[in-house]
């Protein structure tokens, strides 16, 4: 029963912790562009669609 | 480890079978995403002259009249026009009111009437990318097979997201070991990326699905709603006269004075009935103005007959186009598409990659292939 050890809860906290934040934040930036053309929320899911793009050049090319 | 086995062995070959399409989607999806932008830099756009924006629309029948000017021997299928489109209306002009072959289009200014273009859908490059993505020149059984292969993707990503956990037990989020071998970048890689796209590939994948389902939701309604809206003129003569479009354009707006007019079905076709005009309505916002509300008027006194919302299925259909196409919010939107859909392809293709080195070779088991991912 190896994947007790390995699959601990606190351990898929951490392994799905970002990847559960970028999910929220893609998630609500698709929907709130639906409500809203050249406003603030626009705006504001247009943001929330380019955190992830954002995350990966950090991680991929600056660190 | 048991399940891990099991999860595995579903990600591999339900990425394996519809790997080579969804790469043929993506490609030719690159160039969908600014179809607007690519047909103008063509020249196949059509350009209204600029008006003050207070300058008076002519009457739709002064619009349908130059249309069939050109063509007296056809009849008019439908009207429509882009929802980011306010200056013309394209006509669409059959040899009879149902063929689907030789269509003639033609794009009036809304202000004066004047013909502007006779725009040819389906020719060209944008025309070839556009088949090749929705149903590779193979009709309805093409749509269908395509929407196959997205399930098959839906599943891959969903299994994708259980190996990441065994995968990333030693690694912090966003670990990319660069300096290692070629393998461990590249599954890292497609790990991080896949698991950073993950919503969107999911919305977009789960959206294209049910895209592909469309032609038939569309049947259904027919015979579901539209067959019931127009029963009580099912045995009637066809008309013998038809009034002004406009008058019922009006009486379709006195209905739904919030909304503005989408599209137009003319009588005989899928979308109305021998007896009726179908005034399609539709709302101002991203969302609403690709929510159709149906008014069905009587061609012959230009009344309403009958309106009501669609179904949740036709809406599931209508919400699904625009977090499809990613053509809801402008030119920014339709970048973030593009770098998305660019990050997919590496994520399909270190995919493809991971599998093909190891094809050759001895492979352990996917708890051996974990550990030894980790050994480094």
């Amino acid at each position: 029963m190896v994947i007790h050890l390995f699959m601990q809860r606190i351990h898929l906290k951490r392994i799905f912790f970002w990847p559960i934040v970028l999910g929220v934040v893609t998630l609500l930036g698709l929907v709130f562009a639906l409500l809203e053309e050249g406003g603030f929320i626009e705006n504001l899911s247009l943001l929330g669609l380019i955190v992830p793009i954002g995350f990966i050049i950090y991680f991929y090319w600056f660190k | 480890m048991g399940s891990i086995k099991a999860w595995a062995w579903v990600h591999k070959w339900s990425s394996l079978v519809c790997t080579a399409f969804m790469l043929l989607l993506c490609l030719t999806g690159l160039p969908l995403i600014f179809s607007h932008e690519i047909n103008h830099w063509l020249g196949n756009e059509t350009e209204a002259p600029d008006m003050l924006p207070s300058t008076a629309l002519v009457s739709m029948d002064a619009v349908l009249l130059s249309a069939k000017a050109l063509y007296p021997e056809r009849v008019v299928q439908y009207i429509f026009r882009d929802v980011d489109e306010n200056k013309t209306w394209t006509v669409s002009l059959g040899k009879t009111v149902v063929s689907e072959d030789d269509i003639k289009y033609v794009t009036v200014d809304a202000r004066t009437a004047k013909v502007l273009n006779e725009p040819n859908f389906s020719d060209g490059f944008m025309y070839v990318m556009y088949k090749l993505h929705v149903d590779l020149f193979a009709g309805l059984p093409g749509m269908l097979f395509l929407g196959l292969m997205g399930l098959l993707l839906v599943v891959a990503i969903l299994s994708g997201v259980v190996l990441y956990a065994p995968f990333m037990r030693r690694l912090a989020f966003g670990e990319i070991r660069k300096n290692r071998t070629e393998n461990l970048k590249r599954l890292d890689t497609h790990n991080f990326l896949g698991i950073v796209t993950l919503v969107w590939a999911l919305t977009v994948g789960f959206t294209g699905v049910i895209n592909a389902w469309a032609e038939l939701i569309i049947k259904y309604w027919q015979v579901d709603q539209m067959a019931e809206m127009t029963l009580p003129y099912k045995n009637l003569p066809p008309p013998t006269n038809y009034a002004s479009i406009q008058a019922g354009i009006d009486a379709a707006k006195a209905l739904e004075p919030e909304m503005v007019l989408g599209f137009i079905a003319f009588p005989g076709t899928a979308y109305s009935s021998q007896h009726h005009y179908g005034i399609f309505m539709r709302g101002n916002t991203p969302l609403t103005a690709r929510l159709y509300k149906p008014v069905l008027v009587d061609a012959e006194t230009a009344e309403v007959t009958d309106s009501r919302n669609v179904p949740w299925y036709i809406t599931a259909l209508l919400v699904s186009q625009p977090l499809h196409f990613g053509d809801y919010g402008g030119v920014v939107l339709k970048i973030i598409w593009l770098v998305l859909d660019i990050v997919t392809i590496v994520v399909l293709w270190t995919g493809l990659m991971l599998w093909w080195k190891k094809r050759n070779k001895y492979v352990p088991d996917i708890e051996t292939q974990i550990r030894l991912s980790e050994a480094y």
